[in-house]
């Protein structure tokens, strides 16, 4: 940009909305990577969950959940360490508060249910279990889900709204069971408890967080 | 409604800019504010000399590990 002591009302105007848009922009692509890191990340564990599920036939890999924030955590850090860092801004610090809050409602749900089907399970019959347990998978989706919507929402990109909905719609209305039903024997669909919900999680991650993060980075 | 007329100061495009970017944000990080603008280090580092001898920013110049950090922020006052 040059010196130019005759700016006219109208070219200041193009300065202004260009700098806001561009800062809104540089927020756009941060919260692409996030997201995008994100579900490789969570494509990648829910592969190794299922895979040590399967090979101790035992859902104890379940709990490596729980340290699941520490490895984004840790995988953020590694990728960002030489990147310019994007500022807070008002629609960064609205997206930002918006994951915050969902994510914690998230933790804070799953250690709850797992201490509550525990107890079920240990101390009521099955019949209390069916009708009283808590289920993690469904809800911390649903919970996503809507971050990702609310997100587009902030970001004005609507194509993240319809991919948070969709990633809802699909894993939440039973599609894709009925289309695994369709596709596997009774057999084999039956084997896929054994790596349930890693399943749902993988599909998730792919729909609702890398394939938008792609697209926010990508977007010019 | 009647306007203050905008300070002379301010008619300069990376002058401009840099203010519009500070608007939207906390504090920036020179080479953030480098990046947005698309400007040249020695052209910013003056226009930015100049808008914090005016009070319309602060610069705040300190270390990220060894590396030197300069830190710009909206004047308040």
């Amino acid at each position: 940009m040059e010196e130019n002591m005759e700016l006219t009302a109208e070219r200041s105007l193009e300065i202004i909305t260009e700098q806001i848009e561009k800062s809104r922009r540089a927020v756009s692509k941060d919260t692409g990577q996030w997201l995008f890191v994100s579900g490789l990340t969570t494509m990648l564990m829910s592969v190794i969950v299922a895979g040590v599920n399967l090979l101790t036939r035992t859902p104890i890999a379940h709990l490596l959940w729980f340290a699941f924030p520490v490895v984004i955590w840790l995988v953020m850090k590694y990728i960002n360490r030489n990147r310019v860092p994007v500022p807070e801004s008002l629609v960064g610090t609205l997206v930002k508060k918006t994951w915050y809050t969902i994510l914690t409602f998230a933790l804070v749900y799953s250690v709850i249910a797992v201490v509550w089907n525990r107890y079920l399970v240990v101390y009521e019959s099955p019949d209390v279990y069916l009708c009283a347990g808590m289920h993690i998978t469904p809800t911390v989706i649903t919970l996503l889900a809507v971050a990702v919507s609310i997100t587009g929402l902030i970001l004005k990109k609507s194509s993240l709204v319809w991919f948070g909905l969709l990633s809802f719609i699909i894993l939440r209305c039973g599609f894709f069971s009925l289309i695994l039903g369709r596709l596997l024997s009774p057999t084999e669909f039956g084997k896929l408890s054994l790596i349930r919900p890693c399943d749902y999680i993988f599909l998730f991650a792919l729909v609702g967080l890398t394939l938008p993060g792609w697209m926010l980075i990508r977007k010019k | 409604m009647n306007f203050q007329p905008l300070d002379p100061l301010l008619h300069a495009e990376l002058r401009l800019a840099v203010m519009s970017l500070l608007i939207s944000t906390e504090e920036a990080e020179f080479p953030y504010i480098k990046e947005q603008t698309g400007a040249t280090a020695g052209n910013l580092s003056v226009q930015i000399d100049k808008l914090s001898s005016a009070g319309y920013i602060k610069v705040k110049k300190t270390f990220k590990g060894k590396r030197p950090c300069t830190i710009c922020r909206m004047n308040e006052n």
